[in-house]
């Protein structure tokens, strides 16, 4: 079928695709996502009075809600206990900045205590092939190296800090050792670092209890693209080109076809 | 038959080229080319640019909690968690293996490419292998474009199977084995100036679920020796809305 259903894209700025404008006000709300890392307690979690999470699970992540920017009183009382229960943990008047991507850790502090850590999330775009590697110790427990593939990665790792980095994304054996030694804390357990992602792993828990444990939390849509797609090399479906096989397969065709009329001529001639 | 038919087609497109006219025949409608990138792109709402927490839960109904220290703040919803230990099940995906373009007497496998050293796109080196941009989704993933090119020649070997791509019609079958084969139909067929191509629109992660099959063509620079601009096909899964 002849056709001409090749389109020729007239300027194809990239202005033209943008996106469709974010409303005005989501630039004020924070994204939230609240991480139990406390063992053997579960919770129900108030923001302002307000019941944020209920009969929520250590070792379990929510969802991302957005929040607006401000401070906020903390409160985790056990499961059921109600909004005037005592609580296990109790943080007033803490900061979430507007745009900014905040995880809340519940967990307990290097002494044992349960606390409220908020960790703000690196969101920024990554090259394209890359994935981030962020490692958080909100765990019970002295410093640690955090090794990958049994090479020490970060070292020195105290609670409630974090370390990251950007590296090729692939699958890494990553394991958790008392900092300097090669007591292994924690691991090794296989940590896949997905392309154009995020991924937060956080060793909590308790030494003293020996149930120290890996969570993970994936934050996606980092990438970039790649520059480009170099399809061809080699000329031979070029327009010209193939404009031009065409033109000389019409003049090889039309001199095979005069040199036939000829040859009939000449015979038409001697027969005569 | 195929080589007379590109030849046709490529008599055509040089016509139109030297007359100096933009020849625009629309597939689907009166739509541009940029607007077919960004329409299948933008057909599905997103709550934030680009920022997606993965769990293995559907989101729940988002609380309202206010900021101010208000007597009675309103709550419309609870939060939902879930398992995040890091061997929570994650669904698997299937990498697509083979792509079959029936109208084209095309069947290529495919193999997962990363990017060469230039960051783009890396590509076997035969135009008979067809190579898939293993960072993106998969075939069957729910969102996104998979994207699958391959050469359209080589100096060794010629024009190879994507040669065609361009004179492939809306509605056109493709199939892409990923395990399971899943069958797609073509939508637009665009022919885009590298210089001002779209690079996120062809390897975007959101939105509708789709294919996007990229080679070469237009004009051959022989001193650079590339071609100037790429061919994306856009097609989507058989059952779904047209775009």
């Amino acid at each position: 079928m002849i056709t001409t259903r090749l389109i020729l894209a007239g300027a194809l700025a990239a202005s033209a695709l943008g996106f469709a404008a974010a409303p005005a006000h989501a630039a004020d709300d924070a994204t939230v996502s609240v991480l139990h890392g406390v063992p053997g307690a579960t919770v129900d979690v108030y923001a302002n009075g307000s019941a944020l999470l209920t009969d929520f699970k250590p070792g379990t992540l929510t969802d991302p809600v957005k929040l607006p920017a401000g401070e906020y009183d903390l409160k985790v009382t056990a499961a059921g206990a109600g909004a005037d229960g005592d609580a296990v943990i109790e943080a007033n008047d803490v900061n979430v900045p507007g745009g900014a991507n905040i995880t809340v850790v519940a967990h307990l502090d290097a002494a044992g205590k349960p606390t409220l850590t908020p960790f703000v999330n690196d969101v920024s775009t990554m090259d394209a092939g890359m994935g981030r590697l962020t490692v958080r110790h909100v765990a019970a427990a002295p410093e640690v190296d955090v090794r990958a593939n049994g090479k020490v990665a970060f070292a020195s790792l105290a609670n409630p800090k974090e370390v990251k980095a950007d590296l090729a994304a692939g699958t890494i054996s990553a394991d958790v050792v008392l900092a300097g030694t090669d007591t292994v804390a924690i691991g090794p357990a296989d940590v896949t670092l997905k392309e154009g992602t995020n991924t937060i792993v956080y060793a909590w828990g308790s030494a003293a209890d020996a149930n120290l444990a890996l969570a993970v939390q994936t934050i996606s849509g980092l990438h970039s693209s790649p520059t480009g797609v170099p399809a061809g090399s080699g000329g031979q479906a070029d327009d010209a080109a193939l404009a031009a096989q065409m033109g000389a397969a019409l003049l090889t065709a039309m001199a095979a076809g005069a040199g036939v009329l000829a040859v009939t001529r000449r015979k038409a001639t001697e027969r005569a | 038959m195929p080589r007379i038919l590109k030849a046709r087609v490529a008599v055509a497109a040089a016509a139109a080229t030297l007359a100096g006219v933009v020849t625009f025949t629309a597939m689907g409608g009166t739509r541009d080319p940029a607007s077919a990138l960004a329409a299948a792109e933008a057909a599905l709402p997103t709550t934030s640019p680009t920022v997606v927490v993965s769990t293995t839960n559907t989101v729940s109904p988002t609380p309202s909690v206010s900021a101010s220290r208000s007597p009675n703040p309103r709550t419309t919803g609870v939060l939902r968690a879930s398992d995040a230990s890091l061997t929570a099940a994650r669904p698997a995906s299937r990498p697509p293996t083979r792509i079959r373009i029936p109208s084209l007497g095309a069947v290529l496998g495919i193999d997962p490419m990363g990017l060469d050293r230039d960051g783009a796109m890396a590509l076997p080196e035969s135009p008979s292998r067809a190579g898939w941009y293993r960072f993106g989704p998969t075939p069957g993933e729910g969102a996104g474009a998979t994207v699958v090119a391959a050469h359209i020649d080589s100096r060794a070997e010629g024009a190879g199977p994507f040669a065609g791509l361009r004179t492939l019609d809306k509605g056109d079958l493709i199939e892409v084995v990923a395990g399971r084969t899943i069958r797609y139909r073509v939508t637009d067929v665009l022919r885009i100036d590298k210089g001002e191509l779209d690079l996120d629109s062809v390897f975007s992660r959101t939105g509708p679920e789709r294919l996007h099959v990229v080679s070469c063509g237009g004009p051959f620079n022989r001193v650079t020796r590339h071609y100037e601009d790429n061919i994306v096909v856009i097609a989507v899964p058989v059952g779904a809305g047209s775009p």
